[in-house]
């Protein structure tokens, strides 16, 4: 149990001092993650190949062989990021039994940096949600109240001890909301620098992939990991390579903080006067119409991406009559949940004649309007901080509240990269999450702020 | 700009999806609620934006014309409920 | 009542470029069904496009070819519908921002036929039918299509395969297709409307995917007549999309929903719209090879050619090829046209396809126009050669010297063949002696049957002249 509970950069400190192995890593949080099964956290556990891997981890490092950043640490990735091989659900039955022929270019890294993948992680059903409750199999529980939800498996997992990180997605909030909701910190890359190969795409123009930890560092250590340039994904930033982990640091000095009130917002943010960056209270009045042009990009784009699952080359075929035409339509009625259909229904009238330029294309133009705001913003600004949700996890099977994820998908429309680290209590003692914001490529200040901001509130512990 | 039925029906056909009446009624919330919050983009002055993006250079940043190894037939056809040793297998298509 | 029909086409062409549009999977025709694909090819979860730059760069090479602006900006779309040759059930297409804008071919009128548009796209896999239902092979799926999209400026069936014909000879030239229409490499979709002259333009009735330059001309004539005969009995009918049925050579209504347009095309997020840079268009048109028209100006001017026979020869890019390889080593421009447009042109014409190959090559064909000039092979000689080397490729040379075929120039061999030719024929000898011209075609024709066609004609008469008036 105590195993489990290391930071990932504690489990790669004890492995290099040769004071754990992988395979005790490994065995520990799939106890774990046998421990509290209930939580739902999970789709498919490797418990074999991942002890295999394991043992060749340890075999590796007792020959003195060179070993890469995350030789030998358990890591999970949600259920939309394809391992070849392995099953790729989508949290959906029309995906039940379909396994990937190929590898994400973000998975890849993560095997290739010696990570032994434990895990595939629950999650919305291909993505059309904010608190895991459409998946196929089940809704995911918040270990920290299992009667509330989560945004994802993944935040589940990493919460209750069953990875030391997992690579989640994030298309208007589902790594932050998760992590803010389930006390963790979570990163939504700006949008390019992580590849989106081998991802099942929710919504093309939003969706990232990021890092789930259980702390800053952790975070840092995995998007070292997953970011860089990838010829198979054109939207894939040129970017010089950076060593986030290598260059954190704990410091806010001289920076310019702007704060979109809202829950514990601006009381969190005013910490970061102590450490020498001023902070001032901005307006920013599109929060509303930010949501509303995330509906109709994300439910257009959503729709045209699950088009392909017919039935025909993989996944759930029903043939109905027995007309071609039944074969599209009984597959797909019986293979999709409520929330999938009702998002293609949505995209479909979204970019219906009638829509398609007041609904389709004004989320556009407002989604280039917000990155012209943005970019405004960081010529005054070096951090815009906001609630990441501005309730606690709500209750399972409430009603669900789309504007819970109005600060969330601002970021993602922009295209900037936003982090949430835990920050205070709500009112039923449950975590909640403090969003920080940067312009384009500037992760390295946001991980230092956000260390900054985890320090701090350590202290205050 | 609330739905109808009828609008819906039509949908439910470009969506290759079928409802029955009770998700039909389900449908009209909430299509309610999303057009709603669609509405408050009307908020917005985007008359000035233009829906151009920054392009990459399609001499020097495209894939280059080079192949790389294909599937093997066999892993292609595998998730497949339905084919033949090479092909994928449908109803009969009218010519 | 005459009316006036007006035409627009939509050529859907097919590049060679190695790999797919969005994926590397080979570009390839004829291999075993879904042997060419990939996760991307095959529509599969969390692929993405990654856009050929050769697919881009022919598309620009074709639109340089027949006078279009390049965009500086270009952009992809989604085309969605539902069908077992489309895995991704949406078809990558430009809408808004296409590669080429405008150009246009002049027919052999004068008359400039302009061009909208060529855009860059994917094309559909295969759906192979059989008797127990339809079986998809994706091999197809992805490769790189440009579509090329006229102005409704042609007013005839004629009009519309010679602006096909010639647009088909300039693709072939710049050499980014293959434009084979027998393999489907090369489809023509037909809009065909009429109305009477001064009057505004009638319905627009859509055909598709007509494969052969026969199917267009005699789906066009068969549309426009039957558009007519509806009018004049004063119907009227909506713009629709029919079916071409070849072997009826009919015309059909296709089904509701295989005609909707209901496409909801919206921009690509995965597919970074392009920059054309104005340096780059001009490096691609300087590759550009010269161009039938102007072959074709060059050989009247240079080679002294006729109109016609310039523009005959320049018609199809085999036949210029053919011609301008033979010349290479066998120089005489009009001997070799003449030859060409003669002998090869019946051995084609009894072919009759769309698709003109000729297995023969240029320098074996050289060789034998070489021996025909020199009179080494009689013009009987020649044609037989042609037909038996014509795939085989076999050394004309070689066949001459292995068989024996040079012509008979030896004076003393063909003295006594006339000698006795004379002897048996005392009356022509009469004749011939009166000085009838007639008659030496006589001698020659008994002198070819008794060598077997290899007596040198020259030859032939000067011996008889020496026997006559001796």
């Amino acid at each position: 149990m105590e195993l489990a509970k290391l930071s990932l950069e504690q489990a790669i400190d004890k492995l290099n001092r040769k004071e754990t192995t992988s395979v005790e890593l490994t065995k520990a949080v799939i106890a774990q993650a046998k421990a509290a099964a209930d939580l739902n956290a999970l789709i498919t556990v490797f418990e074999e190949s991942a002890l295999k891997a394991a043992v060749e981890s340890d075999k590796a490092r007792a020959a003195g062989k060179p070993l890469w950043s995350l030789a030998g640490v358990p890591v999970g990735v949600k259920d939309c990021i394809c391992i070849e091989g392995t099953k790729l659900t989508c949290a959906s039955k029309a995906l039940e039994n379909y396994i990937s022929p190929y590898t994400a270019t973000a998975a890849q890294k993560l095997i290739d940096a010696g990570a032994v993948i434990v895990a595939k992680a629950n999650m919305d059903e291909f993505g059309a949600g904010n608190r895991n409750e459409t998946s196929a199999f089940g809704r995911a529980k918040n270990p920290v109240d299992p009667t509330r939800v989560t945004s994802g498996g993944s935040a589940t997992a990493v919460a209750a001890f069953q990875c030391y990180g997992g690579a989640g997605t994030d298309s208007g909030g589902g790594i932050r909301m998760a992590a803010a909701y389930c006390g963790l910190v979570g990163l939504k890359p700006t949008y390019g620098l992580i590849s989106r190969h081998g991802v099942m795409a929710y919504s093309g123009s939003v969706d990232c992939v990021g890092p789930l930890t259980r702390t800053v560092a952790d975070n840092a250590i995995l998007l070292d990991v997953m970011a860089g340039h990838d010829p198979l994904d054109m939207t894939s930033a040129k970017q010089p390579k950076q060593e986030y982990y290598k260059n954190l640091k704990a410091d806010v000095k001289g920076l310019k903080v702007g704060v979109v009130n809202g829950g514990c917002a601006l009381a969190a943010a005013a910490g970061f006067k102590a450490g020498g960056a001023t902070v001032s209270e901005i307006k920013f009045p599109y929060l509303d119409a930010a949501l509303g042009a995330y509906v109709a990009i994300t439910s257009a784009e959503a729709m045209s991406n699950l088009n392909r699952i017919d039935g025909i080359r993989y996944g759930l075929r029903q043939n109905g009559s027995g007309e071609l035409e039944d074969v599209y339509f009984k597959s797909r009625t019986a293979g999709f949940g409520k929330a999938v259909k009702q998002t293609i229904m949505l995209g479909n009238y979204v970019l219906s004649k009638e829509n398609l330029d007041k609904c389709f294309f004004k989320a556009k133009k407002i989604q280039k309007f917000l990155q012209q705001e943005f970019d405004k913003l960081f010529k005054q600004f070096d951090l815009i901080v906001s609630p990441t949700v501005d309730i606690e996890a709500p209750v399972a099977g409430e009603a669900s509240n789309p504007t819970d994820a109005k600060y969330a998908v601002v970021a993602s429309l922009a295209g900037i990269p936003a982090i949430s680290v835990p920050c205070c209590n709500g009112p039923n003692g449950l975590p909640m999450g403090l969003q920080i914001m940067a312009n384009k490529f500037n992760e390295q200040t946001l991980l230092n702020a956000a260390l900054f901001f985890e320090r701090a509130k350590e202290g205050v512990k | 700009m609330a739905v109808t039925h009828d609008e819906l029906v039509k949908l439910a056909k470009v969506s290759g999806l079928e409802f029955s009446d009770k998700e039909y009624t389900e449908l009209i919330q909430a299509f309610k609620q999303k057009t709603e919050l669609m509405e408050a983009m009307n908020a917005v002055d985007t008359s000035g934006i233009e829906l151009r993006y920054e392009p990459i250079n399609a001499e020097k940043d495209l894939r280059e014309d080079v192949v790389r190894p294909s599937l093997p037939r066999d892993t292609a056809l595998s998730g497949a409920a339905e084919k033949d040793s090479s092909a994928f297998l449908v109803p009969a298509t009218v010519e | 009542m005459s009316y006036e029909i007006v035409i627009g086409l939509e050529i859907h062409c097919e590049l060679k470029t190695k790999t797919k549009a969005f994926c590397s999977c080979r570009n390839e025709f004829g291999a075993e069904p879904n042997v060419n694909v990939c996760p991307g090819c095959l529509g599969m979860p969390g692929t993405l496009p990654a856009l050929n730059k050769t697919a881009v760069e022919y598309c620009i090479r074709a639109g340089l070819a027949v006078g279009c602006k390049i965009s500086r900006y270009s952009a992809f779309e989604r085309k969605h519908y539902f069908y077992p040759d489309l895995p991704n059930a949406y078809q990558v297409s430009q809408l808004e921002y296409p590669l080429c804008i405008g150009g246009g071919l002049t027919l052999d009128s004068g008359k400039f036929v302009r061009l909208n548009r060529i855009h860059l796209e994917e094309d559909a896999g295969k759906l192979l039918h059989g008797p127990y239902g339809t079986r998809v092979d994706l091999n197809r799926a992805g490769v790189p299509l440009i579509e090329i999209v006229t102005e409704p400026d042609l007013r005839s069936a004629d009009e519309a395969v010679e602006f096909l014909a010639k647009l088909k000879s300039a693709l072939l030239t710049t050499g980014v297709s293959d434009c084979k229409m027998q393999e489907g490499r090369l489809r023509c979709d037909v809009n065909v409307s009429v109305n009477k002259p001064g009057d505004k333009w009638g319905t627009r009735i859509e055909m598709k995917n007509l494969a052969s330059f026969s199917a267009i001309k005699r789906a066009i004539t068969y549309e426009a007549k039957r558009q007519m005969d509806e009018l004049d009995k004063g119907n009227t009918f909506v713009q629709a999309t029919r079916r071409w049925d070849d072997k009826d050579g009919k015309s059909y209504p296709m089904r509701d929903k295989e005609t909707s347009n209901d496409y909801r095309y919206f921009p690509d997020a995965n597919i970074i719209p392009i920059n054309v840079e104005p340096s780059y268009v001009e490096s691609i048109r300087k590759t550009l090879p010269e161009m039938p028209w102007e072959l074709k100006e060059r050989l009247q001017k240079e080679l002294g050619l006729s109109e016609y026979d310039a523009r005959t020869i320049t018609s199809d890019k085999a036949y210029s090829d053919l011609y301008l390889n033979v010349l290479k080593t066998f120089n005489e421009p009009k001997f070799v046209l003449n030859f060409i447009m003669g002998e090869v042109f019946k051995k084609l014409n009894a072919l009759g396809q769309d698709d003109i190959e000729i297995p023969l090559k240029p320098e074996i064909l050289a060789k034998l126009l070489k021996l025909y000039h020199g009179k080494t092979i009689a013009q009987a000689t020649a044609r037989e050669l042609l037909d038996e080397i014509w795939e085989s490729n076999a050394d004309p040379e070689q066949i001459v010297k292995d068989r024996n075929l040079a012509q008979v120039s030896d004076s003393g061999a063909l003295e006594a063949i006339l000698q006795k030719l004379v002897a048996d024929n005392p009356k022509a000898a009469e004749q011939l002696k009166m000085g009838d011209p007639k008659v030496n075609q006589f001698f020659i024709g008994q002198t070819m049957k008794a060598t077997g066609g290899k007596a040198n004609p020259a030859v032939v008469l000067e011996v008889l002249n020496k026997i006559i008036n001796k």
